[in-house]
């Protein structure tokens, strides 16, 4: 628990920047789907063949599950505010729609008859007692949607949208529980004072003496007061940063990602007066990230030249490192209009490890040595490793590897195996933090089998051009990071749970880079 | 009150069916004078309940024609007419969102009065209703099923109309209160000297109320006179069956 409250205190700002991200998201969605929702349920009320049809498609709309609908709007929407606004609102549609129409259906037809003989018109029928005699039913309908729609804001952060859900997917992404834990718990108190605060709203309603009345009418206006206090002084935020020169920095859902993204931004922010947002941690990766980087919705992020070249540019292999980065940079500028400006050192592939204290008994440092003396070896890889041509079968042409024996693991029981000793050696990702908590080593590919997967930054040619102090301080982080600082830098986010924030913060300063 | 009295609504030949079925209103003629108090009685169905709606326009018809006020029906602005006759419903029909004054205000605000001659209104039909300063500020809920019927009527007279049109009133309540009610509604008659026209199903009601009783049977009206006539002159064997029960 002291856990926990530590990460709130250490992270406040951090925190508060995403709770107002989070309270902007829902109550922007909040008003569009209580105009929408409000509006339909009445248009709907005595159109019982278009009634059939609305609540039918509303209902179906609801069983998409959540994670699937932010997905399918990222090609036509992007990323960002604008697409989790539109799936929040598809999903909080139903229950305003329902209890508008059933609040204002099961309204006694006595009173209405009652009303309309007395001469009231069809708009006094409506507001004097329809209307108000459907509020109490339409409320709920409305509190139930606010509660959602704050909890389904949480999902937002997968494509970018911020939010507190950002906290806890960040926490995910590396590890931490605390802050998993401290983002859930801010979602769930600001649902739960959305929803206490309606319901003492819908109390007062209830509350049908008089004295009570009065004093339930104070307590209802605070309520507003508060509220609208709340929306002006977060417009205010909003519009006194939208002024400022901005740019939104985007990471992939990794931690290195993470820590990378920090860098980037914090190295902007020490040195311009360049306000940065930061939309990290963005589901689907690059798959999502291209494309915004394209619109526009985003100008930097870190990317691996293997992944542009094999799965955005998807060309034939190249293998020689330095060739491969020159061809990228040119295509992507031809193609896209996107700058690779530096690389940062270190090479994120697929490699081969063993323990330290193996390799350095048996003298070995590259894939070829491996080889040689293969026949020793138990080799443990994924069934995934195995069957790829890019994978176990391709290397086992360039090197002829002759294991004692090969055993197919789960994924996350590879590092498991290699300490129980029922593997000698697994594959795995050059840059992991498990390899430096372990003491491995990390085995020279030396005939260069696998493709480069060097880090490198990305920014857009438009945002470069506006910019250009960004390319003069993005260059100092050319060859900064070698495999053995990123390897340091994952460790120390991902094993000893330090902040990515803090961990690029301490970096950053160690090279003079910031004050 | 007797023959020369001037006709407030005169309905003539008034027909009306729904789509399916035997028409609801077979060629009902009725000349209402003006300060009577008429009831209207007749087995379920009968159709009572319409031709009191009938002259408010709440329900259309086929074919005939309605005076109202000196005024054909087709002629009115519902909305005017429906303002200057006062309608109360079974139940009371009272908005359980609205203060017992608010209730009582209704008409007034939706056909907005000034605030003086509102606040005049109310006082003297409280006055008038016995219903204190407390009874006026609380909820219709909080008052009883006697009390509510008053709030009843008390809303239908606030318009200050010529005519009020009642549909079974005092049909939800016990019998001391019941008969408590027709007292005072009976006085208030005489005080206020308006036309009330009031459907029931309770014989002892129609006869103790109505200066005139129309007794109707499957859309028909079989007798329209005063109480005593009607008791001893009844006009066919069906309304001599129907007052003997």
């Amino acid at each position: 628990m002291s856990e926990i409250a530590k990460t709130i205190i250490e992270r406040r700002e951090y925190l508060f920047e995403l709770l107002v991200q989070h309270i902007m998201l829902s109550l922007g969605a909040i008003i569009i789907i209580t105009i929408i929702g409000i509006a339909t349920g009445i248009a709907i009320l005595h159109q019982s063949k278009s009634r059939q049809l609305v609540l039918g498609f509303v209902n179906f709309l609801y069983t998409i599950p959540s994670i699937a609908m932010f997905g399918l709007f990222i090609p036509i929407i992007g990323i960002g505010y604008g697409n989790a606004l539109v799936v929040l609102v598809i999903y909080g549609l139903l229950p305003v729609i329902r209890n508008t129409y059933t609040g204002l259906s099961e309204v006694d037809p006595l009173l209405l008859d009652a009303a309309k003989g007395m001469g009231a018109t069809p708009r006094q029928v409506f507001l004097r007692v329809r209307w108000p005699l459907a509020f109490p039913t339409i409320l709920s309908g409305f509190r139930t949607m606010v509660v959602m729609t704050i909890a389904l804001a949480g999902l937002a952060s997968f494509i970018g949208a911020g939010g507190l859900g950002q906290a806890i997917y960040r926490g995910i992404n590396t590890n931490n529980s605390s802050l998993i834990l401290a983002g859930s718990i801010s979602v769930a108190l600001l649902a739960l004072i959305a929803d206490l605060s309606i319901g003492a709203i819908e109390k007062s309603l209830k509350v049908k003496a008089e004295i009570a009345r009065k004093k339930n009418r104070i307590l209802k206006y605070s309520v507003i007061f508060i509220l609208t206090a709340l929306v002006v002084v977060m417009a205010l935020v909003r519009f006194v940063k939208s002024s400022a020169k901005e740019i939104v920095v985007a990471s992939k859902p990794t931690a290195e990602q993470y820590i990378l993204g920090e860098i980037i931004s914090q190295l902007v922010e020490g040195n311009t007066d360049i306000h940065i947002v930061r939309k990290f941690g963005i589901g689907g990766g690059t798959s999502n990230i291209h494309p915004a980087m394209l619109k526009g919705e985003i100008d930097v992020y870190p990317e691996y030249t293997g992944t542009a070249w094999l799965f955005v540019l998807k060309e034939p292999r190249i293998n020689h490192p330095d060739s491969l980065y020159s061809a990228i940079k040119k295509a992507y500028s031809d193609k896209f209009r996107l700058n690779w400006i530096c690389r940062l050192g270190f090479n994120n592939t697929f490699t081969l490890a063993l323990p330290e204290s193996t390799a350095q008994k048996e003298h070995l440092i590259t894939l070829s040595a491996l080889a040689a003396k293969s026949n020793e070896f138990t080799f443990g890889a994924e069934f995934d490793f195995f069957e790829r041509e890019d994978g176990f079968l391709g290397l086992n042409k360039v090197y002829p590897f002759n294991f004692k024996n090969k055993v197919e693991l789960d994924i996350n029981l590879k590092f498991q195996a290699l300490e129980n000793h029922t593997v000698d050696v697994i594959n795995a990702f050059s840059t992991d933090s498990r390899i430096r908590q372990m003491n491995l080593r990390v085995l020279k590919d030396d005939k260069l089998f696998f493709p480069a997967y060097q880090a490198g930054i990305v920014i857009r040619n438009e945002t470069q051009q506006k910019y250009p102090e960004l390319s003069i301080l993005f260059e100092r982080l050319e060859g900064l990071i070698d495999d053995a600082a990123m390897l340091q830098l994952n460790y120390e986010v991902e094993i000893e749970k330090k902040s990515p924030n803090e961990v690029a913060q301490t970096f950053l300063k160690s090279h003079g880079l910031i004050e | 009150m007797h023959s020369m009295a001037e006709t407030i609504i005169d309905i003539q030949n008034v027909t009306k069916s729904y789509q399916t079925g035997s028409p609801v209103l077979r060629d009902v003629s009725l000349d209402i004078a003006k300060g009577s108090f008429v009831t209207i009685i007749g087995p379920s169905g009968c159709g009572k309940t319409t031709l009191l709606r009938l002259i408010n326009g709440m329900s259309d018809f086929d074919s005939g024609h309605i005076i109202v006020m000196n005024k054909d029906l087709a002629n009115w602005d519902k909305i005017q007419l429906r303002r200057s006759i006062g309608y109360a419903i079974q139940q009371g029909g009272l908005f359980p969102h609205m203060t017992v004054r608010q209730n009582i205000e209704f008409v007034l605000s939706i056909s907005d009065a000034s605030v003086q001659i509102t606040n005049d209104r109310v006082n003297a039909l409280a006055t008038m209703m016995s219903l204190d300063d407390s009874q006026l500020e609380s909820f219709p809920s909080n008052l009883s099923g006697g009390q509510q019927q008053r709030v009843g009527v008390a809303r239908a007279l606030a318009s200050q109309p010529e005519i009020v049109l009642m549909d079974e009133p005092f049909g939800a309540l016990d019998n001391i209160t019941r008969r408590k009610l027709q007292n005072e509604l009976k006085e208030m008659h005489h005080k206020l000297g308006i036309t009330f026209i009031m459907v029931t199903h309770d014989l002892h009601e129609a006869f103790t109320l109505g200066t005139q009783v129309v007794i109707m049977n499957e859309g028909k009206i079989e007798q329209f006179d005063k109480p005593e006539t009607i008791k001893t002159k009844p006009v066919n064997d069906w309304v001599t069956e129907f007052i003997k029960t």
